[in-house]
């Protein structure tokens, strides 16, 4: 007999009762039951708006995202909760910040007794869930909502080559953990000395087989777990999974690019290089990395080259979508977990700050069988993500959902709200953050805050948004009132959240 | 040659048990040892985000990997004294046995330091990986041929035997945490 999952038996139960199972399979095949309508969750890692043209970027990276967005509502102020996948990827999947679900070490996991909370559980049964990361650290988090999902694809799915192991185990996060991200990883030398050799051996032998006359800087690959791919099939896939699902269904996709390494198609390689755009000049940081301008400049060229990549094959995508009949059908919601910085002598997202590229991510999202274009401009964040879902799904949000609404979709609009990004990655996850940055976003200001970095010297900066979107003038020490008020609402919310790990 | 001669024939040529504990402890001795050294040096970022029960769990998946891996380093020298003439390597067994698996996993650890950080194999890599296998052998000769080196390096061997006794039963205790975390959903 097959294996019956609580799920899959409660789903049975509920059908057979209700009489749906007649409905379930017409919306199968293309129908659409308003109130429980399919959603499709389409996030791009390190994807910043900032270097997307559909934001005003000078550089043309993405006509395919403008064209889409002739469909879709465009959110101009959607931040992050976090600065890299981790936290970002968490707030996205919970609802609440950083300091409240507490991923937000490398490689960090969702804090045990919230396991509950979670996007897939809170569909409930009547929704067919899958979840899809190619990335390992945001694998490691799906996979602990997995008996909440109908399906929980492997980061291998839909590539050429890859080397993951812990997937196949029923007890996929921890055999993620001592598999993929301990005994073989790819960042030092395995833990593995005999194994973990030949593996190497093995993974490099059958890469170095796979033609790559169409990228320049090698095939697409993720970083420290083995997966190498072609974005266009893994499109495909998408496609073909998404037009053979059944309804109502809710799926959480998480794409690698263009997170670095930078490939992209012969076809954009180079495109940037003559055309004298030149941002503008920033001074370096006490906590950046300490680049040189040009070599800043240099990633910004290669993530430009790969956006472009992503935005053509992003194309084909939508239109491959539209063809399939699964945007009369579906929300789809196009996002980021984080975005990607290339000034102040940083390339990338492996920092503790929190300037506006890092934090500043694309939020659009077509509605089923949308035709035209609404713009948002009030504050939002990724922690709206959740409760918004649920209201599409016509789904109650819990009280502990640090998020809104989205505008435009059941939600206010809110401009003076205040909203968060956390970076806290030298902090113990269950401690009170001693370690951190805090953006607070709120109006047209936003207040950076520094703690315990400068040798546990507290540090802030305050920028004005509306006259200073390159935050190059701090105001922090000429617009003292303001400052304090928000630094004063910073601390009250800061220390609520501390307030648990306090008493520990 | 009949079944029996055949099995006769094998039987003969395989090493007895003190000899294979002798080598396997060393083997276990190097295979845990890095496994170890990399654990404790992710340990402290670990620390700060996983449970204890959680990080037993993952040194469980990682000790089967090592069980595994020390088995199959303990085919090498299996496999030559079966196939080598008997005065070649199976005369001092441990001896020359020790001298195989120590090399070999200290050029696996060259080797690893060579390739990470990389994407593709360096440039003449198979040439060192020839010259590592001629160095090899050439010491394994020697030590069958210096008395005092081949009784060092067995009384090595038969020291480095208690460390089966602390990791074979970790590694079977590790079976079970990971059978029951897979098979029971515990």
């Amino acid at each position: 007999m097959a294996d019956i999952s609580r799920r899959d038996f409660l789903k049975i139960a509920a059908s057979s009762l209700s009489g749906a199972a007649l409905s379930r399979t017409l919306t199968g095949l293309g129908g659409l039951d308003s109130s429980h309508p399919n959603i499709i969750l389409l996030l791009f890692d390190a994807l910043t708006a900032r270097n997307l043209s559909l934001y005003g970027y000078p550089r043309r990276t993405s006509p395919n995202f403008e064209r889409f967005a002739e469909r879709a509502t465009i959110f101009h102020r959607y931040n992050s909760s976090g600065n890299y996948t981790v936290p970002g990827v968490a707030s996205l999947l919970t609802g609440v910040y950083p300091w409240t679900h507490r991923a937000i070490n490398h490689s960090g996991l969702v804090r045990r007794d919230m396991l509950d909370r979670n996007i897939f559980g809170l569909l409930g049964d009547e929704y067919n869930c899958t979840g899809f990361a190619q990335t390992g650290w945001a694998s490691f988090i799906l996979s602990q909502f997995r008996k909440d999902m109908d399906t929980y694809l492997s980061p291998a799915e839909f590539s050429i080559l890859s080397h993951i192991f812990g997937d196949g185990f029923p007890d996929t996060t921890l055999a993620l953990r001592g598999l993929d991200d301990f005994m073989f990883k790819m960042e030092k030398s395995p833990s593995s000395l005999v194994l973990g050799s030949l593996e190497r051996t093995l993974l490099y032998r059958q890469a170095n087989k796979i033609p790559s006359k169409d990228y320049p800087r090698g095939i697409p690959r993720t970083g420290a777990y083995p997966v190498y791919f072609l974005l266009n099939e893994v499109f495909d896939g998408l496609v073909k999974m998404f037009r053979d699902q059944s309804s109502p269904s809710f799926s959480y996709v998480h794409l690698f690019p263009p997170h670095a390494p930078y490939s992209p198609l012969r076809q954009f390689y180079g495109m940037f290089w003559n055309d004298k755009y030149f941002p503008p000049s920033k001074p370096k940081h006490k906590l950046g990395d300490g680049y040189d301008e040009r070599k800043v400049y240099i990633g910004r060229l290669s993530y430009d080259e790969y956006l472009a990549t992503v935005d053509y094959e992003f194309g084909r995508f939508v239109d491959s979508l539209g063809a399939a009949g699964v945007l009369d059908n579906s929300y789809l919601i196009i996002t980021s977990d984080h975005g990607e910085l290339f000034e102040r002598g940083c390339k990338g997202h492996d920092t503790p700050l929190l300037y506006d590229p890092i934090i500043h991510s694309p939020l659009l999202i077509h509605a089923p069988g949308q035709n035209d274009r609404r713009d948002i401009y009030a504050p939002v964040n990724s922690v709206d993500i959740l409760p918004t879902v649920l209201r599409l799904a016509g789904k109650p949000i819990p009280d502990w959902c640090a998020g809104k609404i989205l505008p435009g979709f059941g939600g206010e609009e809110d401009y003076e709200r205040s909203t968060y990004s956390v970076e806290a990655k030298l902090n113990p996850a269950f401690a009170p953050l001693k370690t951190a940055t805090i953006a607070m976003r709120k109006g047209q200001y936003k207040l950076i805050y520094y703690k315990g970095y400068f040798g546990g010297e507290d540090w802030y900066e305050l920028y004005d948004h509306e006259h200073d979107l390159e935050e190059l003038h701090n105001l922090y020490n000429s617009e003292k009132t303001l400052a304090t008020q928000m630094k004063n609402e910073l601390f009250e919310t800061l220390q609520a959240a501390d307030q648990e790990f306090s008493s520990r | 040659m009949g079944l029996m001669g055949w099995k006769s024939w094998f039987t003969s040529r395989l090493p007895s048990m003190g000899q294979l504990t002798a080598v396997y402890g060393v083997i276990v001795l190097m295979v845990y040892g890095w496994t170890i050294y990399w654990y404790l040096w992710k340990l402290p970022s670990w620390l700060y985000f996983l449970t204890l029960g959680e990080l037993l769990v993952t040194f469980s998946y990682a000790m089967i990997v090592n069980f595994i891996e020390s088995l199959l380093i303990l085919l090498v020298p299996v496999l030559l004294g079966l196939l080598l003439p008997h005065h070649w390597f199976r005369e001092r067994f441990v001896a020359q046995g020790v001298v195989l698996v120590v090399l070999l996993l200290i050029a696996l650890m060259n080797y690893l330091n060579v390739i990470t950080g990389l994407q593709d194999f360096p440039p003449g890599l198979g040439g060192k990986v020839l010259a590592a296998i001629i160095v090899i052998a050439f010491l394994i000769f020697l030590v069958g041929r210096i008395e005092l080196l081949s009784k060092v390096v067995g009384e090595i061997g038969n020291r480095a035997t208690i460390f089966i006794y602390i990791f074979l039963p970790i590694s079977v205790l590790s079976i079970f945490v990971v059978l029951i975390r897979n098979v029971l959903r515990f």
